[in-house]
């Protein structure tokens, strides 16, 4: 559905608008103030919101062709400011986690100590599933899935384990998914359930 | 090598177990995300493409979290009623 703009956003910023530079310095107001409540106390904070509204301000006007009137203007120019802004502070925030592996490497191989003894619950059900966790992990990804899901143990982003693997976000997204899948698969063709491995974590 | 620690089994089986199929990808997610918002802030009913985003979300904790920050950076109190 077509939503108003009421702001006259789009006609304002349109190369050749009267007030042009008066609707661009409002756009970056307003942006500078959306960067600042919701960016400034994420990933440590360090985030010069002048300099993200200012990036955001460059794409909007570069993709003004893009917008589709599917949501206010502003709340799409405020969702391109605010990834902007959280890229910036991901890489910030993450600079010195290693990965600790590049493609190629063979320091791929994720090992499951046996946590079961002296753990409470179902000791010989949690030894079960972490040994069939482990087989599965290496007899069912690739590499670049096991160096992927690491990355993500490590707390890493998507977009940042993507920028290491030299690859994209969508990419890698679908990497760790796929792996997802397949481990989930693997617990199912050994008659695990979710519910049981849900108990046997809880 | 690595030993993952008891924590990151967790983890790493939670988020097995709550794998399910997911039809969008970050970057289609992206081209919905602000419609979401709007729709979501208004209470109006979700398209499949936003209900896709939500079943995105619960796989991808990145968008989640740009969606969750996006929300907050548009909570401004003075902003016109939509």
């Amino acid at each position: 559905m077509q939503q108003p703009d009421p702001e006259n956003w789009v006609e304002r910023l349109q190369p050749g608008a009267v007030d042009r530079d008066l609707a661009i310095s409002e756009l970056r107001d307003r942006l500078i103030r959306a960067t600042t409540r919701s960016l400034t106390h994420r990933y440590g904070g360090h985030v010069d919101v002048e300099d993200i509204a200012q990036q955001a301000v460059l794409k909007i006007l570069e993709s003004l062709g893009t917008f589709r009137h599917q949501s206010r203007f502003i709340t799409w120019a405020t969702s391109i400011a605010v990834r902007i802004g959280i890229s910036q502070l991901r890489r910030h925030y993450y600079r010195d986690v290693s990965l600790d592996a590049t493609p190629g490497s063979c320091e791929l191989t994720i090992d499951i100590p046996d946590l079961s003894l002296g753990a409470p619950g179902d000791p010989d059900g949690r030894s079960r599933i972490f040994t069939l966790l482990q087989q599965l992990i290496d007899e069912t990804l690739s590499d670049r899935q096991r160096i992927a899901i690491r990355g993500i143990l490590l707390g890493l982003p998507v977009e940042e384990i993507a920028m290491r693997l030299n690859s994209n976000r969508n990419a890698v997204y679908k990497l760790v998914h796929d792996a997802r899948v397949r481990l989930r698969e693997g617990f199912e063709s050994n008659g695990v359930t979710a519910e049981e491995i849900s108990v046997t974590i809880s | 090598m690595t030993s993952l620690t008891f924590a990151q089994i967790q983890k790493l089986l939670s988020t097995v177990s709550g794998t399910v199929p997911d039809s969008m990808d970050c970057d289609g997610c992206f081209e919905v995300i602000a419609e979401l918002a709007d729709a979501e802030i208004r209470g109006d009913k979700l398209s499949d493409a936003m209900k896709a985003a939500k079943v995105h979300f619960s796989q991808c904790t990145c968008c989640a979290y740009e969606y969750a920050t996006l929300l907050e950076a548009l909570d401004e109190p003075e902003s016109p009623s939509l």
